[in-house]
């Protein structure tokens, strides 16, 4: 089975560096307290530590890099106009703005 | 609208506009990440429905979340509607991951638990999804470092199980699987032997780089030749017209670089295509 209880939980040891820490260190401990079913407890507590922990270190990552230039559409108005532009006749207005 | 001819293509990225705009002649089909214009002024929009009008673009959305037990919210969706209905995309894609979980956002793509719930509540968020956008997604595989739990279907019979039922098919993505054959250990060419190569709707290509014993898919390297492979490959074991695109999210390199990387994927795709041919 599959549920959003696992995905909260999978997302939290994803993002949480204190939460992956305790999982680490007492998976069961960790485990009891996230209302999971046995079956889904079971199979968290067979997670590859070590892929856990690249994996997490990874998203980390991805968050951090996540960014988002203000005038990143300007240069792309700029460079259509341009084109257009280009290949437009000169008493012909352009098209786009 | 049926493509009737293999496509080759780029992602379409701030720092590549000037190179992508003077290369249309090389270059078949953009995709562009829908994230980046939820939030765009109209005159951003403008520019990229403009761009759609000079070459064929596609949609590529990455934070729907819609391999999850979870609905995807509304208005989610409702944006994304928005952005299609402006813009006028070829078509659009979305990942088979979930991104965020009892509110906390992951910021990257999760593999899901590979199990018949997974795919029911999948499917259940792609009909939604065409119901609220007036199209289907084409659903992309994923590469992960962990073996997700709870998981009772392989790799090979969750994306064919997933194929087979998505009404747009699926964006195959062969560095992925090739990710993920080196991350958990299995023959990618198996897999593809296995999966419905009529459901593929389009395919990525990119490159990643080794950390330790697993490989990541970072989109901030040249595509590997084992790639290539696994797409010609592709192109050997079915008739159906190709859409490729390369990704590249960073560590730019020159545009004929990139162009090159293009003009690999035409000849990999060429050289599937003879072996048809030749059969």
């Amino acid at each position: 089975m599959s549920t959003p209880r696992l995905e909260s939980f999978l997302a939290r040891l994803y993002t949480d560096e204190a939460f992956l820490r305790a999982f680490l260190s007492d998976p069961h401990a960790a485990t009891s307290q996230a209302a999971l079913t046995p079956e889904e407890s079971a199979e968290v507590l067979r997670i590859n530590t070590a892929d856990l922990e690249v994996t997490a270190r990874s998203f980390a990552r991805k968050r951090q890099s996540k960014h988002r230039p203000a005038d990143r559409g300007n240069l792309f108005t700029r460079l259509l106009r341009r084109l257009r532009l280009a290949a437009t006749p000169r008493d012909t207005p352009p098209a786009i703005p | 609208m049926a493509i009737c001819h293999d496509r080759f293509g780029l992602g379409w990225r701030h720092e590549l506009a000037a190179g992508i705009l003077t290369n249309l002649q090389r270059i078949d089909v953009v995709e562009v990440i829908a994230d980046d214009y939820f939030a765009a002024s109209r005159k951003r929009k403008a520019a990229l429905r403009s761009l759609a009008g000079e070459v064929p673009l596609l949609l590529h959305s990455i934070g729907l979340g819609m391999a999850s037990t979870v609905a995807v919210e509304e208005k989610r969706l409702a944006r994304m509607a928005r952005l299609i209905e402006h813009v006028r995309p070829e078509s659009w894609s979305e990942h088979l991951a979930f991104v965020r979980g009892g509110g906390i956002e992951i910021g990257h793509l999760a593999s899901p638990p590979r199990n018949a719930n997974v795919v029911e509540s999948t499917l259940a968020n792609v009909e939604r999804a065409t119901r609220i956008t007036g199209v289907a997604p084409a659903m992309e595989n994923v590469a992960s470092f962990i073996d997700p739990p709870c998981s009772s279907l392989t790799e090979a019979a969750f994306l064919a199980s997933m194929a087979r039922s998505l009404p747009a098919g699926m964006l195959l993505d062969l560095h992925n699987i090739y990710t993920n054959s080196i991350n958990f250990g299995y023959d990618p060419y198996v897999l593809l032997e296995t999966f419905p190569l009529d459901r593929v709707a389009s395919i990525h290509i990119a490159g990643g780089r080794w950390m330790g014993r697993r490989m990541l898919d970072d989109h901030l390297h040249d595509v590997p030749d084992p790639v290539y492979e696994l797409l010609a490959y592709v192109a050997s074991r079915t008739a159906r017209p190709l859409t490729v695109i390369l990704e590249r999210d960073g560590a730019y390199p020159r545009m004929e670089d990139l162009l090159a990387q293009i003009d690999m994927a035409r000849a990999a795709v060429a050289r599937g295509r003879a072996k048809v041919t030749a059969a």
